[in-house]
């Protein structure tokens, strides 16, 4: 039967064919039946032993009922008499329509609905009144045209026969008596696995014990059955109290169902994903003596339905109070938060705690109907096996529910006798399940039955399973397996690796000025990107605060900045920018979760070594990571920083931005999809590490694609999200119309060629992110309907064993994405039971090709848990057992060990490492992403080649000595071989140990050259040098860890075929070289001591300022000190190093300046050397002291500035207007100095006539203007008179007095 | 030097009594007459010196306020800023020259603004940058500077840029900016925004060097990759590619 599903077997027993129809509900119907057979030990504990109503009262109801139409069912269902509580996988067929059914339903409708009041209300029924008058009816009304088909599929599936060993003997039996189908069948298979139990006296059967409960159960007369209160905690705790959840914890979704399907009966069945197609005549699934009994309940069933729609008003009702409840649950409003609408804090504290200490220990002995049961885990482990469950992972997580599971002692012991005695009991209404022994013992069968994949877990799972009591006193053969599995097991995993690097580096290659249309788009990008980064900064500093919102405090900011975007068509390049940001924060393992704020301290940190520091992670992660139990199916959410990006783009709401970023990552995804990763050559001895590599380069890449994928869906479906699930009224006329536009990314061609090239390892991943976050039609539509259709059938495919095509682990890593997807809330359940799957044939490659990446086993549990956290619930789950409940503390405990301060001891040198490692990072991170890649390929190739080298040379040497030594001894004792082949060995090894040295040799002597030959030739020195050094470091690190591992084994092995053969034989025989190299400017012996330009300027200024006043009295400057500074000019000026034209300039103004102010005598100098009394002598030593000055500044001007000094500013109206000012005019300094800029080469002759002429035609007072006029005159002529050059002082002194006397 | 916060306050609150605000800008202009008078009476006597004195309003800001005043009446039109700067730069272009003498007295005078200090905060910090550049190659860093930079087309581009990045005090940086300046909140703020993070937001974390201090607070981004010292650090790790040896 299961086998016809499976891709593997082909060969279908021809009796089956007809069955095939059959065999798709008989899964979903085992699952329902499991859970509701369990539903009853996983909530019960001894505070409520009457939660169950009493089963003759319901049984009478429902015999009754099988008359009543559909309305007259309603009533009684909203009295509650019927109490058809959901079913925990919620029926496609409704219990009371069935006339046939009369025992059933009771007990598995009630059972259900404990897992209903859990999911989402487990809240005191005040809370949801409408929810509660309604809910019990509704999904009875849902599906009720199956379920008498249902029933008679177990009745079918149940057979006991006496010599039932295999489960498929038994199943085929079943079949061949499926033509009695119906209550008859399974009433009798009741009986005869009563019988058969008989002789062991052990069988359970469920009215008895119900019986005996309600006695026992002090608040069974309080509360009689037809008044169930269903959302009382006491009566209808969550499923998975008992278990040893805590009230923090959230069940997962299909285990503990919502009452979504309660809600919206007519559109898709929420829990439930075993519907068949209404129109499937009843007629096709019996062919052959079909039971008229089946059919009548079968065609009641359809009447009914018809019935059922005149509910569609109360639904729409119980619709709109079902998203007002999410709308509570989930404050954002929006589905897609990370803790969407989740189970609320209400505790059941109370009975756990009364619970915890009446924990059950599970006795083996106590077990009753072992037979049933180990057919049952036969069955049901067959399933899982076969991928016949939507997911595995949250069968194993019930099963370990069950295995946790916690039930009274009190009712166990002595009910057998009664039970015996009720005789007649059908398979259906059997509890098997009924004590915590026989969940135990299921449990326990179904795991050994999964131990391929358990002992596969990461090892702390691992841990608790082989430390788990029960499973040692259950089955010690297994307990040991699992400890010799725990043992061995390697599989740590480590969920917090948190990358240095946070930024994206600015490329001139992309990023500068040529990139942009225009300067101004270049300009707002700039400012854009600034824009972002401060943005994300204040999001980081302040996304935990309290009544911090998003979009309150940053929507506006942001759409303003699209706005620009917009307007300078910068689109691509923010999108870039904006998804290059988001790998770089967000490929880490929880979204990035450790950000800049979240670090510990890195002082404290570094005091750690990478020991210590990896300890401290650990730590870390325990309180970082979640601790709730959120059940192995949590849905999509946007972790992290991941958050981040999500809200900016709802923020943003820019359909530009949108379609940019789409297109990135299309592209982004289509590069990566088709990487090809280093091809490898698996013979060879160092195929180790180069899939180490190999590991690491897939890792990032699976996790990259995922993250792009995620956001990408995320923008695909965006814009038909809506916040509640529109009705299905719609869904035709959405669907016609979506059905009409093309696919953004052809995820249907992707996948199906990473299905022929065997890549599905790393397609399958992402795309499963892709989907995650489609819209509620979207897998309708044909496109979506082909997608989903080929991964169930891919699923489907993937049987987990090992094989030569697909790894273990790349298997549970695809099977486990794939179950989660199916449990994503936008995902109908029906597709996985569908029976519309269009089988494609699926061809896959048959010649390896280096592409080819699904038989490379490249996922370890790392990766897997890494893509799928929720796996880590089942280690949650078990630890809170071990706990003890854990109720008390509203959590379960983590053991912490403190560490002594004294082990954290700095070692420096450790640190250092660490440092040299984000070093590492740090300047690839600037770099050119080709310069990593080449370093790293270089590395690896040299490492390689490294070893080939050794291997060849330093091997081959030391295995030729072996030979001759070997040679000579072989002929000495022709006995023991082994022992003389290790003897030599022995020998060789101490010089193997020279491999280390050589390789070391040979990497540092490759490694520069390769990586100098593949680097641009424009790299600078510095980098070339670095990027070398890395690569010789990597590729030695390489090739030494790989020598000193396996050297020895390599030395035994070539030598042990060496010698083997030789017995055939025998028997038949940089440095920077910058610009600053040579520095021009200054004089050869230079030795940069010259005062500072600043130092010069700021003490001209000081001059300056007091020439210019206002000043004191007495106030003046001595002329040491001008002369002082003048000379200091002058060596300021010459040292070039930390001149910059700014300076010079300054400078140049400056001195100008105060020439002008010496030349009108505007500059209190004092401190002049021969201190006459006489006053023309006093002017006249002052009149010296200037004109040396003055002498100074003109050779300064001349000699020691670069640039030409504006000597015309002396010219200025302002500067000669010194002159003007002063009472007594001062002609002879000013005509030394047109004399002395001539002379010096800074003014032509021409030019200091034309500035003077231009002066007189100023607006100055007449006296003035006439001395301009003769300066001017006197200037000229003496100029034209072309005199002999004597010293210009004596020249002037001649004139001056003929200034004077004519004045 | 570094000063915690409290010893700033502390000498800011004690020099801090110069302070450029409105009030005082609207004292300047009722006043603006008064100047025409004094320079009537005595062109060489420093009125509008003393006026800002007065207003307590940095001089060479009041010289602006004036001279645009002066430009805007004289020529009816607002004068453009480039104007103005020039002719602050050398007040001979100021075509009044009573004026043009009071420009000069008030810029050269003051120690804060003006086209002077302005020259000589730019070539103290060309210095700093001179002598930061002789440190790098001294401990044998090899850097882009920004011409370097700007050549390449980068659109922000700090002081140095290390090609190889080193660690400082156990921090990773990228780049160093050299500011030969005190580094109080005000400036600061400025510099974070429109320099420094910009900065990082391109090239990663980096190292900002207060050649003249900095109130210690500030330095408070070291996490996030900005990290402030006043001198050139002395614990620098480099890259040092001993790998093998490991």
């Amino acid at each position: 039967m299961f086998c016809s599903l499976s891709l593997q077997e082909k060969h279908v027993h021809d009796k089956l064919v007809p069955h095939s129809l059959l065999q798709k509900d008989f899964v979903p119907f085992l699952l329902n039946f499991l859970r509701e057979q369990t539903s009853q030990i996983l909530t019960n504990g001894p505070s409520t032993p009457a939660k169950t109503p009493n089963s003759k009262a319901l049984r009478s109801t429902a015999s009754h009922g099988s008359q009543k139409t559909g309305s007259d069912r309603r009533g009684s269902n909203t009295a509650g008499s019927c109490s058809s509580r959901m079913q925990l996988f919620s029926q496609r067929t409704a219990a009371s329509t069935c006339s046939r059914d009369t025992s059933f339903p009771s007990s598995s409708a009630s059972s259900g609905s404990s897992a209903f009041s859990e999911s989402s209300f487990s809240s005191p029924c005040s809370d949801f009144p409408i929810i509660r008058q309604n809910f019990g009816c509704s999904p009875v009304f849902t599906h009720n045209e199956k379920r008498s088909s249902q029933r008679a599929n177990l009745g079918i599936f149940l057979v006991p026969t006496p010599d039932v060993q295999s489960v498929r003997r038994g199943r085929r039996r079943g079949n061949s008596s499926a033509n009695a189908t119906g209550r008859q069948v399974a009433r009798d298979l009741g009986r005869s696995l009563t019988e058969e139990d008989d002789g062991k006296g052990d069988s359970s059967s469920l009215s008895g014990g119900r019986r005996k409960r309600t006695e026992v159960g002090p608040t069974s007369a309080n509360s009689p059955p037809d008044h169930l209160n269903l959302n009382n905690l006491e009566e209808f705790p969550p499923m998975s109290a008992a278990s040893g959840l805590t009230n923090k914890s959230k069940p997962s979704r299909r285990i503990n169902p919502t009452p979504v399907s309660a809600e919206r009966p007519l559109s898709k069945p929420k829990m439930c994903f075993t519907s068949t197609p209404v129109s499937q005549s009843p007629a096709a699934w019996f062919p052959s003596g079909t039971n008229l009994d089946t059919f009548a309940a079968i065609q009641e069933g359809n009447v009914t339905s018809v019935t059922g729609s005149s509910l569609q008003e109360e639904r729409e009702m119980l619709k709109k109070e079902r998203y007002k409840l999410l709308q509570q649950t989930s404050p954002g409003g929006l589905s897609l938060d990370p803790n969407t609408p989740t189970t609320p804090n209400y505790s059941w504290s109370s009975s756990l705690a009364t619970d915890s200490q009446l924990v059950t220990c599970a006795d083996v002995s106590k077990v009753s109907c072992k037979k049933q049961l180990e057919n049952l885990a036969q069955l049901y482990s067959s399933c899982i096996a076969e991928n016949l469950v939507p997911n595995i992972f949250l069968e194993l997580f019930f099963v370990l529910q069950l295995l946790t599971s916690k039930g009274t002692t009190t009712l166990e012991d002595g009910e057998n006798d009664l039970e015996f005695s009720q005789g007649c009991k059908d398979a259906m209404e059997r509890q098997h399940f009924r004590n915590v022994h026989n969940c135990v013992y299921f449990a326990v069968r179904v795991l050994d039955c999964q131990f391929a994949i358990i002992s596969r877990l990461e090892k702390g799972t691992l841990k608790l399973l082989a430390e788990n009591e029960r499973i040692a006193s259950f089955s010690p053969g297994f307990h040991e397996s699992l400890m010799k599995a725990y043992e061995s097991s390697t599989a740590k995993v480590s969920l917090l690796l948190p990358s240095s690097v946070q930024f994206v580096s600015f490329q001139p290659e992309t990023d500068n000025r040529s990139n942009f249309p225009s300067d101004r788009a270049f300009h707002i990008f700039k400012k854009q990107r600034d824009i972002f980064y401060e943005l994300l900064r204040e999001w980081e500093d302040n996304r935990e605060k309290p009544g911090w919102d998003f979009e309150i405090v940053l929507g506006n900011r942001i759409r303003a900045m699209m706005n620009h975007l917009t307007a300078a068509y910068n689109h691509s390049h923010f999108a870039r920018l904006f998804q290059k940001q988001l790998i770089q924060m967000c490929k880490g393992p929880i979204g990035g979760g450790t950000s800049w704020g979240d670090t510990p301290d890195q002082d404290v940190l570094n005091m750690l070594g990478s020991d210590n520091l990896n300890r401290l992670k650990r730590l870390q992660e325990r309180f970082v990571v979640p601790q709730s139990i959120r059940g192995p199916c949590p849905p999509p959410a946007f972790p992290g920083c991941q958050q981040f990006f999500r809200d900016f783009i709802l923020s943003a709401g820019s359909y530009q931005f949108n379609q940019h970023l789409m297109d990135s990552l299309c592209l982004k995804i289509l590069e990566l999809d088709g990487l090809t990763f280093v091809e490898h050559e698996p013979s060879d001895g160092e195929a180790d590490m180069d899939e180490q590599d190999e590991k690491k380069h897939f890792m990032v890449a699976l996790m990259t694609l995922r993250l792009l994928g995620k956001f990408l869906g995320f923008l695909v479906f965006l814009p038909y999200r809506t916040v509640e699930p529109p009705s299905r009224d719609l869904q035709e006329s959405a669907v016609a119309l979506r059905n009409q536009t093309l696919p953004v990314l052809d995820v249907l061609k992707l996948l199906r060629r990473s299905i022929l090239n065997r890549r599905t390892i790393l397609t399958i991943p992402w795309v499963v992110e892709f989907l995650s976050l489609v819209d509620h039609f979207a897998p309708f539509l044909d496109y979506y309907g082909r997608v989903f259709s080929l991964l169930l059938q891919l699923y489907r495919g993937l049987v987990l064993s090992e094989e030569k095509e697909m790894s273990f682990l790349n298997k549970l890593l695809i099977l486990a994405v794939l179950g989660w997807l199916f449990q994503v809330p936008s995902v109908p359940e029906e597709l996985f039971f569908t029976s519309e799957i269009r089988w494609e044939g699926l061809t896959r490659d048959t010649v390896t090709s280096a592409q080819a990446l699904d038989s490379v086993p490249l996922v370890d549990q790392q990766l897997l848990y890494t893509c799928c956290p929720y796996l880590g619930e089942l280690r949650k789950l078990l630890a809170s057992f071990v706990a003890g409940s854990g109720s008390k503390n509203g959590g379960f405990i983590r053991k912490i060990t403190p560490t002594a301060t004294e082990s954290l001891a700095p070692k420096p040198s450790i640190t250092q490492q660490k440092l040299q490692v984000e070093l590492e990072q740090a300047f690839f991170h600037n770099q050119p992403p080709s310069l990593q890649r080449t370093v790293e390929f270089v590395a690896e190739r040299v490492g390689s080649n490294c070893v080939k080298h050794i291997k060849a040379t330093l091997v081959a040497e030391l295995v030729k000595r072996a030979e001759v030594m070997l040679q000579d001894k072989v002929k000495e004792e022709d006995a023991n071989h082994s022992k003389l082949l290790d003897e030599v060995c022995a020998q060789l090894y101490e010089e193997g140990a020279q491999a280390l040295h050589k390789g070391r040799e040979f990497c540092r002597l490759k490694g520069p050259e390769a990586v100098r030959v593949l680097l641009p030739e424009e790299t600078t020195a510095a980098v070339l040098s670095s990027a070398e050094d890395i690569a010789v470091g990597l590729a030695t690190e390489k090739a030494c860890t790989w020598l000193s591992t396996n050297i020895t084994a390599l030395i035994k092995r070539e030598v042990r075929t060496t010698f083997n053969r030789m017995l055939r034989v025998q028997g038949p025989s940089l440095s920077s070289e910058d610009a600053q190299g040579e520095r021009k400017g200054c004089p050869s012996d230079c030795q940069h001591h010259a005062p500072f330009p600043s130092q010069i300027i700021n003490e001209i200024k000081d001059v300056l300022c007091i020439a210019v006043g206002p000043r004191d009295e007495n106030e003046g400057i001595p002329y040491v000190q001008l002369e002082c500074l003048l000379k200091r000019l002058s060596q300021t000026l010459r040292c070039r190093k930390f001149m910059c034209p700014t300076s010079e300039q300054q400078l140049a103004r400056c001195t100008v300046e105060l020439a002008s102010l010496l030349v009108s005598d505007r500059v209190p100098i004092q401190g002049l050397k021969p201190q006459s009394q006489k006053r023309p002598e006093r002017q006249r030593g002052k009149k010296n002291a200037v004109y040396g000055l003055l002498k100074s500044l003109l050779s300064v001007w001349k000699e020691d500035f670069w640039i030409p000094v504006p000597v015309q500013l002396m010219f200025s109206r302002k500067n000669v207007g010194y002159l003007a000012e002063v009472e007594q005019w001062e002609w002879d300094l000013f005509l030394f100095m047109l004399h002395g800029l001539v002379e010096h080469g800074l003014m032509e002759n021409a030019e200091i006539e034309r500035c003077l002429h231009s002066l007189q035609e100023l607006l100055w007072p007449s006296d003035f203007l006439k001395e301009l006029e003769m300066i001017s005159r006197i200037f000229i002529s003496e100029h034209h008179a072309a005199e002999p050059r004597t010293r210009p002082c004596e020249l002037v002194r001649q004139p001056r007095g003929t200034v004077a006397a004519q004045s | 030097m570094k000063l915690s916060k409290a010893q700033y306050d502390e000498i800011a609150q004690f020099l801090g009594h110069v302070q450029p605000t409105r009030q005082s800008l609207r004292k300047l202009q009722e006043r603006f007459p008064r100047y025409l008078n004094a320079v009537k009476k005595n062109a060489a006597s420093p009125v509008l010196l003393e006026l800002a004195n007065e207003v307590d309003f940095a001089p060479s800001l009041m010289a602006r306020i004036v001279l645009e005043r002066f430009l805007q009446e004289e020529e009816g039109i607002i004068p453009s800023k480039t104007l103005i700067n020039s002719m602050l730069r050398d007040p001979s272009l100021i075509p009044d020259g009573v004026l043009a003498n009071q420009v000069y007295q008030c810029t050269v005078n003051d120690c804060c603004y003006g086209p002077l200090v302005d020259s000589i905060k730019h070539a103290i910090g060309h210095e700093h940058e001179v002598l930061l550049r002789e440190m790098l190659l001294e401990k044998n860093l090899s850097f882009l500077a920004e011409e370097q930079l700007r050549a390449k087309g980068y659109d922000k581009t700090p002081d140095f840029i290390l090609e190889v990045p080193v660690a400082v005090e156990g921090h990773i940086i990228h780049w160093i900016e050299s500011k030969a300046s005190f580094g109080d909140e005000c400036s600061h703020q400025a510099y974070l925004h429109d320099q420094f993070w910009s900065y990082w937001n391109r090239f990663g974390p980096g190292l900002v060097i207060y050649w003249y201090g900095f109130i210690e607070e500030l330095d408070c981004h070291r996490e996030r990759g900005i990290l402030l010292k006043d001198c050139f650090p002395t614990d620098i790790v480099t890259l040092r590619h001993n790998m093998a040896q490991r």
